[in-house]
């Protein structure tokens, strides 16, 4: 399957530089199956650690029983259904789904908004599952491309999404705005961009 | 994923055009994204309904509940 990709620059922790990966759009065999071959037993082990510590739900495992193959097979060919991922040293260092139609923003009213439905980085790239985390600006990079989607969607930039408790600083700490716990998404607390503070974004990049 | 855009001349009725603009108006969006929007939708829908899901709308306050049924 040919995909279409972009350079960006991660930075690796281990060696304190930058890093080159790709960044494209579309979900390849290969990245799924890093997910059940390289992903699955380090978050596996990862999940026995956390469990029964206090404050287990705010550890980075929430997503661990994520399904992708199932999530990719199912949305395979649905317009509005994006999925974006990112390559380095030829492993899948993050992967993110979001939809396209059907949410609205809650701070500009009325207005469309690309809604992030799923974001995972690998367990080698997070803190407390690795002791050691390799990558980091995974998950910016592909939150900016979630704002590039809305912006080339007409949605000037707004984005949207639900965040697991362990990732809601992370949210917040990028620049976007908290609206609060939503009742109706199992309580999770919901987090937008407006349009001005995704610009923002995208213009300062993000050292998170 | 062919990302190149393809053109098309779109003939619309008098009524279909204003309730376009409205939308457009409404929404925010150009023509061009508005109408992305409705085959990305429409599409969705298309889709689940193939699956065998149904589409409702429901009115919260009457907690009244109506099948929407797309031929």
């Amino acid at each position: 399957m040919k995909r279409d990709g972009y350079e960006v620059l991660i930075f690796d922790l281990q060696k304190s530089s930058p890093m080159s990966a790709m960044l494209y759009e579309g979900v390849s065999d290969e990245n799924l199956s890093d997910i059940e071959t390289l992903w699955r037993p380090e978050l596996e082990v990862a999940a026995k650690k956390a469990k029964g510590q206090p404050g287990e739900e705010f550890l980075p495992i929430g997503d661990a029983h994520w399904d992708w193959n199932s999530k990719v097979q199912r949305n395979r060919d649905m317009l509005a259904i994006s999925y974006f991922v990112i390559e380095c040293e030829g492993k899948l260092q993050a992967i993110m789904q979001m939809e396209t139609i059907a949410h609205r923003s809650k701070l500009d009213a009325g207005k469309e908004i690309a809604y992030v439905e799923f974001l995972s980085v690998a367990p080698w790239n997070r803190r407390f599952v690795s002791d050691n985390p390799r990558f980091k600006r995974c998950g910016s990079f592909l939150i900016a491309q979630a704002i590039g989607t809305s912006q080339e969607l007409g949605f000037e930039g707004r984005i949207g999404l639900h965040s697991l408790p362990s990732a809601s600083k992370w949210y917040g700490n990028l620049g976007m705005t908290t609206c609060g716990k939503d009742v109706a998404y199992e309580n999770l607390e919901y987090f937008e961009f407006s349009s001005q503070a995704a610009a923002t974004f995208l213009k300062g990049g993000s050292n998170v | 994923m062919d990302k190149t855009p393809k053109s098309m001349t779109l003939n619309l009725s008098g009524r279909e055009m204003e309730a376009l603009e409205q939308l457009c108006t409404k929404k925010g969006l150009s023509k061009t994204a508005l109408i992305r929007q409705c085959i990305r939708l429409y599409q969705a829908v298309d889709h689940r309904l193939q699956s065998g899901e149904r589409l409702y709308f429901e009115d919260d306050k009457k907690k009244e509940k109506s099948e929407l049924v797309i031929l």
